[in-house]
């Protein structure tokens, strides 16, 4: 099983092979080639419960940082961003029944898109990193 | 009018001279101004402010009542305008449930436990108009028809984000048409006008199906029209749109629904129209009134209907249900710049009194006051075509129909006056080649035989002239 | 005061009535009866399933429903930003004047000489209030007016062939309608953080100025209630980068008559007149927006303009605007409400609108400093700096302390019978809860309110569950908006699709 690092008992972010954004996403590469990803635990739990996720198409193409689409709690709404330059390869269509499948499992069956890169990943960050900004962001 | 009293005391302010010294004394301060230190000298208004001064209850009374009565209205002279905004009756009934305070002082239902009235009555509305339409879903209003159908042509591009181009018929009200410029303005959304038939007036199937390529999102007619032809043969277009993937908008009369197919039953997607030839309210002089936006259920696509809409839900108490807003994150309170619409007041007070209209009216009285525009439409278009003024479309048509009058340009204001003469609003001018004008007459259920006879009568008093 | 709202179990109206049973007779024609011949595929087949009832009925099913519903008339609405102010009586019944409802927009002027005039001194009085000379009713609502007066700026600029002018600056603590009317104009939105103090930070303004900025949308007061004392050097700031200024006038309430938005640099405005003018919420509206604007902006206003022609003492309907924005209502504007907002005018007179923006003033600065005691809340931002008609408290202690936050004291609240204050806006502010008691309360009034905002954040205290299941009193408890969410049925004619299915009713969590 994968190692975690877990935050004030309840914001759990897990170690490799997952990798992470700066606005709390994370992904895993694919046998493939293609990257799974979806939002954090400290992003679903920070968000509440969720209502809906609206999402790009298949083929759509992103720039690093790019909003790629929303998630919708009940009382807010969030983006959630390109990891890097990508195209959406596939979309998880079963949230659309039951968006708080990320609730269930965010790391999981609670994954949003896959992506394939298209200029490289270099942008990603790694889990101890991603603990840190976590951990400023609470203390704030 | 008034006099300045040193210690100004009004019935619209609540507190006395002793109330403000009592809390300035608790505020620490001498005087309310000491509130205002933070002002920049520069931007305080030193001058004498030129507004009237105040009056009494009678004296404001007296003044707009002499204003007012400059006007004259439908009750005094007979009309037939439509374009829109059609004379109704609104029964002291509900009228009477209108003037309750509850319901018109109340704000928007934010805290929906003591808000049930309101939110209850909504979603009442929001029923009664998917009757109706034949719509699952309707919101709570938008400003009008106009502003509808600009909120649609935006939504339409938000749900197939691929493309940019809206199709619209030539056949739409001209304000309407105006207000849709407006709306996509700030949108990448192109606007291409379909032709209607000379002889018809109907939608030219060739050419929308022509126009219904790659990069279209959506297509709207309206039925009946402008002209008040019926567009019987949009199901062909209808059928096509579907094919191409292209949502298909429809801009009803609301009052001919008694007579004429619900939108939701030949295939339209999101229907749109005003309530207040429904009864939401009186011609006010166009406003208020109460857009009017139905659609079929989509999980996706109902998230992008602007406006408020009310659901059910539970309470803690087992069986007692309630009403709430709900959806409220995309709208502009919440999802801010990505919202829907800027829309936050909408027309909810008029989407209540249309609630109120229907169920007095019932499905009868929505029948019969539909026969009674029919049938007055009808006969008035047999009497004219009697003395000779024909219909300038040749087609089926429910209250409303344009006469091929051609009154010339230079003599359209004298033709006025000598209808106005005969107590008689004429009817909107429209003009093909302005040049000459023709009449778009529209009948209420408010006109009688006299009436439309007296109509007649006048066009042959201006004819032998 | 012991408060108890009514509780009927009223049904859904559908549920109501029989077959046969009528509300109402309307007038019939005389014409005889014939055939419709409009074709059968596009013929009504099913009538609309409406309510068959008799008027009694309607009357008392709509009642009971009135009676679950509180408003301005009930008790104190403090809801910041939105000036829940006293709607005279008389302005409705003057609204109703037969001259006012069955005029259609469309009749020769000649016959509408009272409206137009009436339209006209209306735009003269909120021009000279606004300090700019020019004014329409067209926007039927403030965010109306937003996206109307965000047109008028985009016009300007394109006309001088400057089509570079993408940006709209605005405060973090602006209300949601200022960026989503910026975004329906097709400029980006930039939002800049308020500085400690909670006004404009001017440096952050300044690193968001370029030659990308069309203009800075802004109400002042804020939405905190503070006066923007630097706008003159915001003004400044915006002008030199060739942009313009909006003034947001949902908080105009504070400074009526006192200070004119033209003066402070602005060059176009809205009101709200549902909010400063008294024209009733309707529990969501109609409400009626006006906008006013300087020489400059006024060759784009939209069409038809309200104009007086002296030589014939005429006002007539001016389509002949070259550069006009086009239309954005299909008619003129909400008439009838404006009517009630000239009434109200020409009741208070301009005396009258200056004691009313103090004693708003009086009473928000009276409740902020009664409140701010109670432990638990605080005021946030310099709490040295006078507040106008509104301010902010935010409960986040007392969220912390015993995880009781703005929205239960909210339901607290209206249990006891009196409104909440608008609560979790601004955003900028956590657990914010807003308060506008406007000046038709008066100490006693105040008093009494904060008498029980002590009381129920007591029995918070003594027991947290006690806020986390109100409220009690009211016609239902404590709704579930989340069920409302998942579940989406939004019209009787879902409920009727979900019975056929076996779904309705559907199963009911268990009791608290």
């Amino acid at each position: 099983m994968t190692e975690e690092i877990v935050i004030k008992d309840k914001y759990v972010i897990k170690k490799e092979p997952f990798k992470y954004t700066k606005t709390h996403e994370w992904v895993l590469k694919q046998e493939d080639g293609t990257w799974l990803y979806g939002i954090t635990g400290y992003a679903a739990t920070e968000l509440g419960e969720l209502a809906f996720v609206e999402f790009p198409e298949v083929g759509d193409t992103f720039e690093a940082e790019e909003s790629m689409g929303v998630i919708e709690a009940l009382k807010t709404v969030s983006d959630y961003y390109a990891p890097f330059d990508c195209e959406v390869v596939e979309i998880h269509e079963e949230l659309e029944d039951d968006a708080n499948i990320i609730h269930e499992d965010c790391y999981g069956e609670g994954w949003i898109l896959k992506v394939k890169p298209t200029n490289g990943t270099d942008t990603l960050i790694t889990a101890e990193e991603y603990a840190e900004i976590v951990k400023k962001e609470i203390e704030h | 009018m008034g006099v300045f009293l040193s210690n100004f005391s009004h019935p619209y302010i609540a507190n006395s001279e002793q109330d403000k010294e009592e809390m300035l004394t608790e505020l620490g301060l001498n005087s309310i101004d000491e509130l205002y230190s933070d002002i920049p000298e520069n931007i305080r208004f030193k001058g004498e402010l030129k507004v009237p001064h105040f009056q009494s209850e009678f004296e404001v009374k007296e003044h707009i009542e002499k204003l007012l009565s400059k006007n004259i209205s439908t009750r005094e002279y007979r009309s037939f305008l439509g374009g829109g905004v059609l004379d109704v009756y609104i029964p002291a009934a509900q009228d009477e449930l209108l003037r309750r305070t509850e319901f018109y002082s109340a704000y928007t239902p934010y805290q929906p436990e003591t808000s049930q009235g309101t939110l209850h009555t909504l979603f009442e509305y929001q029923s009664m108009i998917c009757e109706l339409l034949a719509m699952d879903t309707a919101n709570c209003t938008m400003y009008d028809w106009a502003t509808g159908l600009g909120e649609a042509a935006l939504m339409t591009a938000r749900i197939k984000k691929k493309g940019n181009k809206f199709l619209y018929t030539a056949a739409t009200a001209p304000n309407r048409k105006e207000v849709l410029k407006n709306y996509v303005s700030g949108a990448k959304l192109e606007l291409i006008e379909i032709p209607y038939d000379k002889e018809t007036g109907k939608m030219d199937k060739e050419k929308a199906i022509e126009l219904m390529s790659e990069g279209v999102v959506g297509i709207y007619f309206e039925n009946p029209n402008y002209f008040g032809v019926v567009e019987d043969e949009i199901e062909e277009v209808i059928k096509v749109a579907k094919e191409r993937k292209i949502v298909v908008v429809a801009g009803v009369d609301t009052s001919s629904l008694g007579i004429i197919e619900a939108p939701g039953n030949y295939g339209v997607d999101i229907a749109i129209g005003d309530a207040q030839p429904i009864g939401a309210g009186p011609l006010n002089f166009g406003g208020p009134l109460a857009g009017v936006f139905a659609m079929k259920f989509d999980k996706k696509w109902t998230r992008q209907m602007p406006g408020r809409i009310v659901g059910i839900t539970l309470t803690p108490k087992k069986g007692k249900w309630a009403f709430t807003n709900t959806l409220q994150t995309r709208e502009q309170h919440i999802k801010r710049f990505r919202a829907t619409s800027n829309i936050c007041t909408n027309e909810a007070l008029m989407a209540m009194s249309t609630a109120f209209h229907l169920a007095l009216l019932g499905p009868q009285g929505i029948k019969e006051t539909g026969e009674s525009m029919y049938y007055n439409a009808h006969y008035l278009k047999e009497e004219l075509e009697k003395i000779g003024v024909k219909t300038v479309f040749n087609s089926e048509f429910f209250n409303t129909f344009l006469i091929d009058l051609k009154i010339p340009k230079d003599k359209k204001e004298e033709f006025t006056k000598f209808m106005l003469e005969r107590k008689i609003f004429a009817g909107i001018p429209f003009s093909f080649d302005v040049e000459n004008y023709d009449y778009l007459i529209t009948t209420s259920y408010l006109l009688k035989k006299k009436d439309l006879d007296d109509y007649v009568k006048a066009i042959v008093e201006w004819r032998n002239e | 005061m012991t408060y108890k709202q009514a509780t009927y179990d009223e049904p859904l109206i559908f549920e109501l009535g029989k077959p046969g049973r009528r509300g109402h007779l309307p007038p019939k024609t005389d014409v005889p009866p014939r055939e419709i011949t409009i074709p059968s595929n596009m013929k009504r087949k099913e009538p609309p399933q409406l309510p068959e009832i008799h008027e009694g009925e309607v009357v008392r099913h709509y009642l009971h429903l009135s009676q679950m519903n509180y408003c301005v008339d009930t008790g104190i609405y403090p809801l910041g930003s939105c000036t829940m102010k006293y709607n005279p009586k008389i302005n409705e019944a003057l609204a109703r004047n037969e001259k006012m409802c069955y005029i259609h927009p469309y009749q020769p002027e000649e016959t509408v000489q009272g409206i137009l005039e009436l339209i006209y001194n209306l735009q003269k009085i909120l021009s000279e209030l606004a300090g700019l000379p020019y004014c329409t009713l067209q926007p039927a609502a403030g965010a109306a007016g937003e996206y109307l007066g965000l047109n008028l700026i985009r016009a300007y600029h394109h006309d001088r062939g400057d089509y570079d002018r993408t940006d709209i600056i605005t405060p973090d603590s602006s209300h949601g309608t200022n960026p989503a009317s910026t975004v329906m104009n097709g400029f980006n939105i930039i939002e800049i953080e308020s500085n400690k103090d909670g006004q404009v930070d001017l440096e952050a303004l300044k690193a968001v100025v370029s030659e990308k900025t069309a203009g800075f949308m802004i109400t002042n007061p804020n939405t905190l209630g503070i006066f923007e004392s630097q706008i003159e050097e915001i003004a400044k700031i915006i002008h030199e980068a060739g942009g313009l200024l909006y003034y947001d006038g949902a908080n105009f309430n504070a400074i009526v008559g006192m200070i004119r938005p033209g003066e402070m640099g602005f060059d176009v405005l809205h009101f709200n007149l549902h909010k400063t003018f008294s024209t009733p919420h309707g529990g969501g509206g109609p409400g009626a927006g006006a906008v006013c604007c300087s020489e400059r902006l006024s060759s784009y206003l939209p069409v038809p303009v309200v104009e007086f022609d002296a030589e014939n003492n005429r006002h007539f309907l001016n389509y002949d605007i070259p550069k006009t924005v086009g239309k954005t209502h299909g008619y003129y504007g909400n008439i009838a409400i404006a009517l009630r907002g000239y009434a109200y005018i020409c009741a208070l007179g301009a005396e009258g609108l200056i004691e009313t923006s103090k004693q708003a003033v009086l009473n928000a600065n009276y409740v902020m400093r009664k409140l701010e005691e109670i432990d638990g809340l605080v005021l946030k931002f310099n709490r040295e700096l006078p507040r106008k008609h509104e301010c902010v408290l935010d409960a986040t202690p007392l969220k912390h302390e015993i995880s009781v936050g703005a929205m239960d004291i909210a339901k607290m609240l209206i249990s006891r019978g009196y409104h909440a204050p608008t609560v979790l806006f601004p955003l900028i502010v956590h657990e914010a809860l807003m308060i506008e008691p406007t000046e038709n309360e008066n100490k006693e009034s105040l008093d009494r309110y904060i008498e029980v905002f002590k009381e129920e954040i007591a029995k918070a205290r003594e027991n947290p569950q006690y806020a986390h299941d109100a409220p009690y009193n009211t016609a239902v408890g404590r709704v579930d908006d989340a069920w409302a969410t998942r579940n989406l049925i939004l019209s009787w004619k879902m409920i009727k699709e979900l019975e056929k299915k076996g779904q309705w009713p559907p199963k009911w969590p268990e009791e608290h």
